[in-house]
């Protein structure tokens, strides 16, 4: 898988902050709880997910506007992880699938959820040479 | 960017434009953790339990209000991340164990309730259930709701299932009985042939089927429990009145056992044996005869009605003997005079009503015949032939016992 | 020596006397082990469920469990494994025993506590092995456990079952070939021990060239009777294992009963008890042979 697509397509903050190795833990990861997904009882256990706000209005890019008084100071740098595993993922179903449709996004969050749901501390993040 | 069709739904309608949108909401900590339950049965409320005390360390509980602060201002606003703890589909159970857990930790359940669930009469909830795709589990509850197919014996077996130190099963979630004639193996075997439309012998006897599909089908149910470790051959269901076995396929006459070993019967639950909408259970009587070659035939006539025959409206003597255990007696005038079926018994009558009990086929060395079987399904089960294969072997060695006499 | 005078000196005079005195015992044999016998041996001949009457059919019931039948092959095997490892095992136990009491004090007592299981009814010893070799819940396991060792499946694996059966029958029958054994050590002049050991005969030395040879008659009892009980014998497993798990531990007695008893093959079960008869004997005789020859 082409890490160089991912460090384009997120820019020079994801370059500075994750190396190829770590992508390359992420796909590995996809694979395992992909197959873990898959066999999970949906009955009787907790499934966990990720509920996220987004702007479907048409114009991507757009996002709400944030009061910065009233919130609580966030960990931007879990968002930044999430968001390089999401695209790591995103381009391993394109590797796969046909044409990935909408119902694959579901696929998609639940390994991200397992993944980095229960996820105590944002796992360190080192800059390999 | 394609530009969008008013008449389509508000969604992206491509792929890459969806996790784009994902990503920029991500981006801007405009997410919030959910964990979605459906049905929480007793048997995993310690599991729930580590559950909830590890989200109440590191999650937040999630209010009406906090939800539309945050919709309203795309962020959250605690200190520790939130967590909506989702309970769908209005299980009985999700009230009785999810709830009082959800409040012990300091955490507000959302409840979703398709009201027509909850609305449907009793009887007809496993209908509903079916209809809508709802899975119904087995719990411990008396009023009916029970495992309804094999498949969910499985998993509640495991479920339940506990082992000790050195790896032996202590609790046991499904057994089978260990008989010297086989029947702890024949008998399910039998009820399950003949609940998947098969049939032991042909019309005619000369000709055993038991090399069919359905046999076949029937037996790899069996195997499968003992090859995924869910079923240990050495336990015997016949401890069951000592406690440590939670299911079994047993006979109504094990009821005063049970009884005796458990204290009572209010830990006890019986149902059909979970093997679809088309189930059949087996059957089978004993019967007292005189040989007609015997030269005291009036005596002996005289003894078998004195110990069968009702007397004065009371039960006979065989009747009560029958009673006492637990069985059933086919002598209309004993159950005419015998207290009504109890909880216990109940749905082996119902099952006899329904002529969903089916007779076990009389057959010249019935008996060698199902120690032969009894044999040959324990090889599969044990893992030391395959189903088909020691049916085959089984089905010729019947076979050649039944030429003897058809 | 004429005819007469030979009758004259005969045992017991002569006339009609010595079978008076022998008629009881005669009779007795007759009743309880020809007549029965002879009938078996007719029935194998026959087919007969015991509700009706038998039927000839001659070499039929030999041929179908001889050239048809592989579960009574299997059982000859168990019977040989059985009964091969109780003589192998058991035979040099009971003259471990014997010898390790014979010098140690109160043996008299100890002969009693190891001949007690022969008193028990087997039925009642099976059921005690059943107990204290239960898998979860025995003795012996709960013990291991204790230790945390994980203890063998005793009765519940196939291979092990056999092993448990053969030991128990050992415990069994150790007590009484111990006694035997012990009854023919005390036979042996303790001189002969003394000149050995003047001669400078070690400990081993001794044992096989003199204690052996000197209780050869015992031992060949010993052995030959072991061999013919191991050989015939099924109660203890049909109470224990009842032949299990899975024909593991199915002896051709066990089967040939079962046969009889639970199938209602009369004839067939007399055919395959005759057939296990005449292997013993066989077998019983060559022992014999064998085992007498330097005498």
């Amino acid at each position: 898988m082409a890490h160089e697509n991912v460090f384009q397509t997120l820019g020079s903050s994801a370059r500075s902050l994750f190396s190829a190795e770590q992508l390359r833990a992420f796909e590995e990861a996809f694979d395992k709880q992909a197959a873990y997904c898959r066999s999970k009882n949906y009955s009787e256990e907790g499934i966990p997910m990720f509920l996220v706000l987004e702007d479907v209005s048409g114009t991507p890019g757009t996002t709400p506007a944030i009061d910065t008084e009233n919130t609580a100071p966030r960990d931007s740098l879990f968002d930044l992880l999430l968001v390089t595993a999401v695209e790591v993922y995103k381009q391993q179903l394109e590797s796969r699938e046909e044409t990935p449709q909408a119902e694959d996004i579901g696929l998609l969050l639940e390994v991200l959820a397992e993944h980095f749901f229960i996820t105590a501390q944002p796992p360190k993040l080192v800059r390999q040479a | 960017m394609v530009p969008m069709d008013e008449s389509k739904a508000i969604l992206p309608d491509s792929w890459a434009q969806m996790v784009r949108s994902l990503q920029h909401g991500i981006l801007n900590g405009s997410y919030i953790r959910v964990i979605n339950y459906h049905s929480t049965p007793r048997f995993k409320l310690g599991e729930y339990e580590r559950q909830l005390e590890f989200y109440q360390r590191h999650f937040s509980s999630v209010s009406e209000e906090d939800l539309e602060r945050f919709f309203a201002t795309g962020a959250w606003h605690k200190d520790k991340p939130g967590l909506i703890l989702n309970f769908f589909e209005g299980y009985r159970n999700t009230y009785e164990f999810a709830a009082p857990l959800a409040e012990k930790y300091g955490f507000i359940g959302w409840f979703f309730i398709p009201t027509g669930f909850i609305d449907c009469p009793v009887a007809e909830q496993h209908d509903f259930a079916d209809a809508h795709h709802l899975s119904v589990l087995s719990d411990d509850y008396k009023d009916g709701r029970i495992a309804m197919t094999w498949d969910e014996l499985r998993e509640m077996s495991e479920a339940i299932t506990t082992r000790n130190d050195q790896d032996r099963i202590e609790t046991a979630g499904f057994a089978y009985a260990q008989s010297s004639s086989g029947a702890g193996l024949v008998h399910p075997f039998y009820a399950k042939l003949f609940s998947e439309g098969g049939a032991p012998y042909s019309n005619d006897k000369s000709e055993a089927l038991l090399d069919g599909p359905e046999a076949t089908s029937a037996l790899e149910d069996m195997a499968g429990l003992v090859r995924e470790g869910i079923v240990d051959l050495s336990v015997d269901a016949y401890d069951f009145p000592a406690g440590g076995i939670a299911m079994m396929v047993m006979a109504n006459w094990y009821e005063s056992a049970i009884a005796e070993g458990l204290g009572g019967l209010d830990d006890v639950a019986v149902s059909a044996i979970p093997a679809g909408d088309d189930w059949r259970t087996l059957q089978y009587a004993f019967f007292m005869g005189v040989d007609s070659g015997s030269d005291r035939q009036e005596e002996a006539w005289a003894l078998t009605r004195h110990l069968n025959e009702a007397r004065d409206g009371e039960a006979s003597c065989v009747g009560r003997m029958l009673d006492g255990l637990g069985a059933l007696t086919a002598s209309t005038a004993d159950t005419a005079a015998l207290p009504a079926a109890d909880a216990f018994t109940q749905p082996f009558v119902d099952a006899l009503a329904q002529d969903r009990a089916i007779s076990q086929p009389n057959v010249m060395q019935a008996s060698e015949i199902e120690g032969l079987m009894a044999r040959a399904i324990e090889e599969v089960m044990a893992g030391e032939a395959e189903p088909a294969e020691g049916l085959e072997t089984l089905d010729s060695e019947i076979e050649d016992i039944l030429a003897e006499f058809y | 020596m004429s005819p007469a005078t030979r009758a004259a000196r005969a045992p017991g005079g002569h006339g009609a006397a010595p079978w008076v005195f022998l008629s009881p015992l005669l009779a007795f044999a007759a009743i309880f082990f020809v007549l029965p016998i002879g009938f078996s041996i007719y029935l194998a001949f026959t087919r007969w469920n015991p509700l009706g009457t038998p039927r000839w059919v001659g070499l039929r019931q030999f041929e179908y469990l001889l050239t048809r039948d592989d579960q009574f092959w299997a059982t000859i095997v168990n019977t040989f494994v059985f009964a091969g490892a109780f003589v192998l095992i058991g035979v040099p136990v009971a003259l471990g025993l014997a010898f390790v009491f014979g010098r140690a004090r109160g043996k008299a007592v100890w002969r009693s506590v190891y001949y007690l299981p022969q008193l028990t009814n087997i039925v009642a010893i099976a059921y005690l092995w059943q107990f204290v070799l239960d898998d979860r819940y025995g003795a012996i396991n709960r013990l291991l456990g204790m230790v945390g060792l994980r203890g063998p499946d005793w009765l519940t694996d196939p291979a092990m079952a056999m092993v448990s059966v053969v030991l128990v029958m050992i415990w069994y029958e150790a007590g009484k070939n111990m006694l035997v054994f012990s009854a023919a050590l005390e036979g042996v002049d303790q001189d002969i021990y003394d000149a050995a050991e003047i001669d400078g005969a070690g400990a081993w030395r001794t044992l096989v060239s003199i204690t052996l040879s000197i209780i050869r008659p015992a031992f060949v009892f010993v052995t030959i009777t072991s061999f013919i009980t191991g050989m015939g014998f099924f109660a203890l497993i049909l109470a224990m294992t009842e032949g299990g798990p899975r024909g593991a531990t199915e002896v051709t007695a066990l089967y040939a009963y079962r046969m009889a008893f639970e199938d209602l093959r009369m004839g067939r079960a007399s055919a395959a008890a005759l057939i296990l008869f005449a292997l013993i004997g066989i077998i019983a005789a060559v022992q014999f042979r064998l085992l007498r020859e330097r005498t």
